[in-house]
C-alpha cells in the first residue's frame, strides 16, 4: 500500500524582488511522488534543492499551492484532515538542541501525547515504550542536556513515537552527531523500519543511503531521479549533474570493476573489496 | 631551607622551539573549578604544531577538541600550564589579544549562523573594521577575501547573506574570517552539514590556504574520510587527553584501537591495510580513490609481467 502520495506537488515561499515587490521562490515544483508502507527511504539532493520543503510538506506543515498530498489517504488540503495526518507522520529535525522542550526527558517524550489529549495513564505506557524502542529508558529521569547529541536525537525520536505515528521523517537528525551518535540514530531507525515503521531519512552522507530499500534524488525542486541505491550510484552522469558522489568503497569497486577486477561493483565493504583484489593479485603470480 | 628546596622544584619555563606555530606544555582546563561540577576538560595537554602544518584534531564528542582549540586565541584563558601561539605566551598576564585574534582565524561550526549585517560586504568586513583597518582598504581586503572562497565579489555583495544557499552562506562566514590574512586557520567542523559538493569546496579551499599561501591548519572533524585525505597529521583526543600523534596512515592502521574509541576507519585505509595484511604495499601517501585504484591497478601491472 502506498502510505504517502504526491501528485503534481508545488509550493512557493514568498519572497521580495530585488525592486521591492512580492515575488515568490521556488521550494518544490511538480512532484509526484509515492511512498510504500513500511519501506525505508532516502531523499538525497544538494544544499536548497527542496528536500526539507518536501518533508514539511509530508506533515502539512506547510500545504501545497498546486497538487494534492495524500497521507494515509487523507488529503492534506482539508482542513479536518491536519490532524489526523501529523499524528501519522512523525519529524525529527537537524538541531538536537533545539528539539527539546521540557527539562527532564520523559516530560520531554510526554509532550506530543499530552497534547493530543491522551490519558494520564497511557501517556505514561506509551513515553516509557518509546524511550524503550530507543533504548533510553534508563535516562527517562534525566536532564536532557546533560545527553549527548546522538543520544538526545534519540530522545526527539522517542517524542515522535509517542504519538504512535506511521511514518518517521528524519530531516538531516544525523549531519551533527560524531560518528558513534550517528551509528545510534541509525540504528533505531532500521530497527524501527524492521517492526513496520516507515521511514524518510533525509541525509548527505552517501555512506547511509546504501542501507535504504529506495532513494530520492531531488534538484532544483524536481525529483530527477528515483532508484535502489545501487542504481542510484550506478549513474555517474546523475550523480555529477546533482552533485552528489558515491561512497569511496562503491567508487573504487566500480572503478576497479571497469578495469578488469573480479569484484562485486556494488561492494559497500572496503575490507572485503581489499580481500577480493588480493585474491586476484595472488592468482596472477601463479 | 624550605625556601630554596621549594625554588629548586620550579620547572623552568620553556621556550617554544623555533617555527613552531603552537606550542602546548602540560596544559590543563577544569571547567567550574572548585565547585561540585568541576570538569577536568584537558589533562597535561603537551604539543607542538609547526608552521604551515594541517594538522586534524579528532576525537569523541566531550573529548575536549573544542576545548583546546578555544585557547588558540584566548577564547578560554590558561589556566594551568604554558601556551605559546606565534610566539605570544598565552600564560602571560596581559596576552596582545587584539594581535593574536587577527592572526588566528576561527571558524566555528555552523558559522553561517554568526552572519547579521544586511549585505554580505558589510558582514565579512565587520571583523576588518572592528581591528582598525580604513574604510577603502577594507572594500579590497573583503574582495580578495570573497574571491579565495570563489564567490564573485561584484555579484554577491549587495546580496543580503539570509538569501544565499548553505554552502554559499558558509563561504561567506568563512571570508569573514579570512579576510584577515590569519596565519593560523582554526576549524570546527567546517564541512558539517553540507552537502557532498559543498564539502569538497569548503576542503579544496582550506587545502589551497595551506600549500599556496602555507596558512597553519587546524581542523576538527567527525568525518575520518576527510580527515584521511586531507591532514598532514592526526591527533586523536580521548578524555581531555591526547591518545594518539601520528600521520593518518600510521593512525587508520590500528584498526582495532580506533574502533574502540568510537571511531571510523576511512574507506580507504580499510582497503588498504586489507591489502597489506596480504602483504600487498600500496604507498603511503595514496589516500584518495583515484590514487588508491592507480596504485592498486600498478600492483597488478607488476605481478603480469
Amino acid at each position: 500500500m502506498k502510505i504517502i502520495k504526491l501528485d503534481n506537488v508545488s509550493f512557493y515561499y514568498k519572497a521580495y524582488n530585488e525592486d521591492g515587490t512580492v515575488g515568490r521562490a521556488m521550494g518544490v515544483e511538480d512532484v509526484t511522488l509515492s511512498i510504500e508502507e513500511g519501506s525505508f527511504v532516502a531523499l538525497v539532493g544538494h544544499n536548497g534543492c527542496g528536500k526539507s520543503t518536501l518533508a514539511k510538506l509530508l506533515n502539512a506543515l506547510l500545504l501545497p499551492v498546486t497538487g494534492t498530498v495524500t497521507v494515509c489517504g487523507l488529503d492534506s488540503s482539508k482542513k479536518e484532515n491536519l490532524f489526523e495526518i501529523r499524528k501519522n507522520i512523525g519529524m525529527v529535525f537537524q538541531n538536537p538542541d533545539n528539539q527539546m522542550v521540557a527539562s527532564i526527558v520523559e516530560e520531554d517524550v510526554a509532550f506530543g501525547p499530552e497534547n493530543l489529549g491522551v490519558a494520564q495513564p497511557e501517556i505514561a505506557e506509551r513515553v516509557y515504550e518509546a524511550l524503550d524502542q530507543v533504548g533510553m529508558r534508563d535516562f527517562a529521569k534525566n536532564s536532557p542536556h546533560k545527553l549527548s547529541g546522538g543520544q538526545k536525537q534519540r530522545i526527539a525520536i522517542a517524542g515522535a513515537l509517542a504519538i504512535r505515528p506511521k511514518v518517521l521523517v528524519l530531516d538531516e537528525s544525523t549531519a551533527m552527531l560524531d560518528p558513534l551518535g550517528r551509528r545510534e540514530v541509525l540504528e533505531v531507525a532500521h530497527k524501527l523500519n524492521k517492526q513496520g515503521m516507515t521511514v524518510i531519512l533525509i541525509t548527505h552522507f552517501m555512506e547511509e543511503v546504501l542501507d535504504c530499500d529506495s532513494v530520492v534524488v531531488m534538484n532544483g525542486g524536481r525529483v530527477v531521479a528515483q532508484g535502489t541505491p545501487n542504481e542510484i550510484f550506478d549513474n555517474k552522469q546523475l550523480l555529477d549533474e546533482v552533485g552528489l558522489k558515491a561512497p569511496r568503497t562503491v567508487e573504487l569497486a566500480s572503478k576497479l570493476c571497469a578495469a578488469g577486477f573480479d569484484v562485486d561493483a556494488h561492494c559497500r565493504d572496503a575490507r572485503k573489496l581489499g580481500g577480493d583484489v588480493c585474491q586476484e593479485l595472488r592468482e596472477k603470480v601463479k | 631551607m624550605s625556601r630554596t628546596s621549594r625554588k629548586s622544584k620550579v620547572i623552568p619555563k620553556a621556550q617554544p622551539p623555533q617555527n613552531a606555530a603552537i606550542f602546548a606544555q602540560d596544559l590543563n582546563f577544569t571547567y567550574n573549578p572548585k565547585s561540585p561540577f568541576a570538569k577536568h576538560a584537558l589533562a597535561d595537554i603537551n604539543l607542538t604544531v609547526g608552521k604551515g602544518e594541517f594538522v586534524a584534531i579528532v576525537g569523541h564528542t566531550g573529548s575536549g577538541k573544542t576545548t583546546f582549540v578555544q585557547h588558540l586565541n584566548a577564547l578560554i584563558r590558561v589556566q594551568s600550564g604554558n601556551l605559546f601561539v606565534l610566539e605570544q605566551d598565552l600564560a602571560a598576564k596581559k596576552p596582545d589579544l587584539k594581535k593574536l585574534r587577527q592572526n588566528v582565524g576561527m571558524v566555528f561550526q555552523y558559522p553561517e549562523y554568526q552572519l547579521f549585517a544586511d549585505t554580505v560586504l558589510a558582514d565579512v568586513c565587520f571583523g576588518l573594521k572592528n581591528f582598525g583597518i580604513d574604510k577603502e582598504q577594507r572594500q579590497t581586503m573583503a574582495k580578495d577575501a570573497l574571491e579565495l572562497v570563489g564567490l564573485e565579489f561584484d555579484k554577491i555583495k549587495d546580496k543580503s547573506p539570509f538569501d544565499l544557499s548553505g554552502g554559499e552562506k558558509r563561504r561567506v562566514a568563512l571570508a569573514g574570517v579570512l579576510a584577515m590574512k590569519p596565519q593560523i586557520l582554526v576549524l570546527d567542523e567546517p564541512t558539517a552539514g553540507l552537502d557532498p559538493r559543498g564539502k569538497s569546496e569548503v576542503l579544496s579551499l582550506v587545502k589551497k590556504l595551506n600549500v599556496e599561501q602555507g596558512v597553519t591548519v587546524i581542523m576538527v572533524s567527525h568525518d575520518m574520510n576527510e580527515v584521511y585525505e586531507n591532514a598532514n597529521r592526526v591527533i586523536v583526543f580521548r578524555d581531555g587527553m591526547i591518545a594518539y600523534d601520528a600521520s593518518p596512515r600510521e593512525l587508520f592502521r590500528l584498526e582495532s584501537e580506533i574502533e574502540s574509541m568510537n571511531l571510523e576507519v576511512p574507506a580507504m585505509a580499510a582497503f588498504c591495510n586489507e591489502l597489506e595484511r596480504n602483504g600487498v604495499r600500496i604507498p603511503d601517501k595514496c589516500k584518495t580513490v583515484d590514487e588508491v585504484l592507480a596504485a592498486t591497478l600498478w600492483q597488478r601491472e607488476a605481478r603480469n609481467v
